[in-house]
């Protein structure tokens, strides 16, 4: 079945190459240069997935979204942001406005084709397992918090633990495990929480993102899948 | 030295080869087309004091310096973004200094970018 993905930027260059990186047999992309644009594209097209810039003249990114969620029919459709901007302000801001997901540019085509696979609920064989065990402590070291990662990659990751908590504990746990890697609570977005007999399983997604964090993600991943025994894994990651 | 990071340029070149569409020279014709405008905008806007308008062109800038592996061009762009963005104290000069280093850096870009692009 066909997905139909509606790309907004101002920028021609940004449009030309993300419609490539994304084109394939099954989606059909649909362009617009400006908000107005694009909200006219949505009187002829059903969309499955926005992907929209922030900073654009006339109409910004933020107030694009704001109009889409008004629309009944979207009010839940994917929104990607990709923006050059990343500061917390922004992120906070177009999340606030009803985005899904937040991207920063300079993407890598394999994380923006990752991303809008998981968006429009298509499986990729790209993400690959990795078990790591271990504990988060407070700033104080009071707190002890077992977890283990169960899947992780440039995008998202994985992570079951035993012990019920609220999801904004949950979020710093996380940017906890990440702490060295710059990356902050506000960039971490829980997808789904499955409780299961005491057991949590927590899907996240990282937002927005950059070269040098997903860059370290992926040495992490290489690191982990080396030490684990490859006999039960996939290939190892490049 | 290059200015251009040959890596951005095989991205678009396998893009090209997935997609079965010219796309590096289109890019690359643009890019020699508009940004002359933007950095002559730019210096327009902050001799009137419209430190916004100029960071939205730096901004339009990066990008599709980003794209094209102008590396340091892409650099530039994003100082002035974040010299405006923060207002620190001669700000405004700073602005302009960046101004002058991206001509120069343009200078030096443009004719690699367009051996890269036209050569074959």
């Amino acid at each position: 079945m066909f997905k139909q993905i509606l790309i907004v930027d101002d920028n021609p260059s940004d449009l030309l190459i993300a419609s490539a990186v994304l084109e394939s047999s099954q989606r059909i992309i649909f362009t617009a240069k400006s908000g107005f644009d694009g909200i006219d594209k949505l009187s002829d097209e059903t969309i499955d997935l926005f992907i929209v810039d922030l900073q654009m003249p006339q109409m910004a990114g933020v107030d694009l979204i704001r109009r889409i969620r008004k629309i009944e029919r979207y009010r839940t459709t994917p929104i990607l942001v990709m923006s050059g901007r990343g500061q917390t302000r922004d992120v906070s801001g177009a999340i606030q406005a009803g985005a899904s997901d937040y991207i920063v540019k300079p993407v890598e085509d394999v994380v923006l084709e990752e991303k809008v696979a998981r968006l429009l609920g298509v499986k990729t064989d790209s993400w690959e397992q990795y078990q790591v065990k271990g504990v988060v402590t407070d700033s104080s070291g009071r707190f002890v918090k077992p977890f283990e990662i169960l899947s992780m990659n440039e995008i998202g990751l994985t992570v079951e633990t035993a012990e019920p908590r609220v999801e904004g504990e949950i979020v710093e746990i996380m940017a906890r495990i990440f702490d060295d890697r710059d990356l902050g609570p506000q960039q971490i977005r829980i997808d789904k929480i499955t409780a299961n007999q005491g057991v949590y399983l927590i899907a996240a997604s990282f937002l927005a993102t950059t070269d040098v964090f997903r860059k370290e993600i992926r040495l992490l991943c290489r690191e982990l899948w080396r030490a684990k025994d490859r006999s039960k894994q996939g290939k190892e990651p490049a | 030295m290059s200015r251009i990071d040959r890596a951005a340029i095989e991205r678009i070149q396998k893009l090209e080869i997935k997609t079965g569409r010219s796309i590096l020279r289109g890019l690359v014709e643009h890019y020699l087309n508009t940004t002359p405008d933007l950095l002559r905008d730019m210096a327009v806007n902050l001799d009137q004091r419209s430190y916004e308008a100029a960071a939205a062109l730096a901004h339009t800038l990066k990008s599709s310096s980003a794209n094209l592996g102008a590396r340091e061009m892409a650099e530039i762009c994003n100082e002035i973004e974040e010299k405006v963005d923060q207002r620190a104290d001669g700000f405004e000069f700073a602005v302009g200094s960046c101004i002058q280093r991206l001509r120069a850096s343009y200078l030096l870009t443009e004719s690699e970018m367009r051996n890269l692009a036209f050569a074959a």
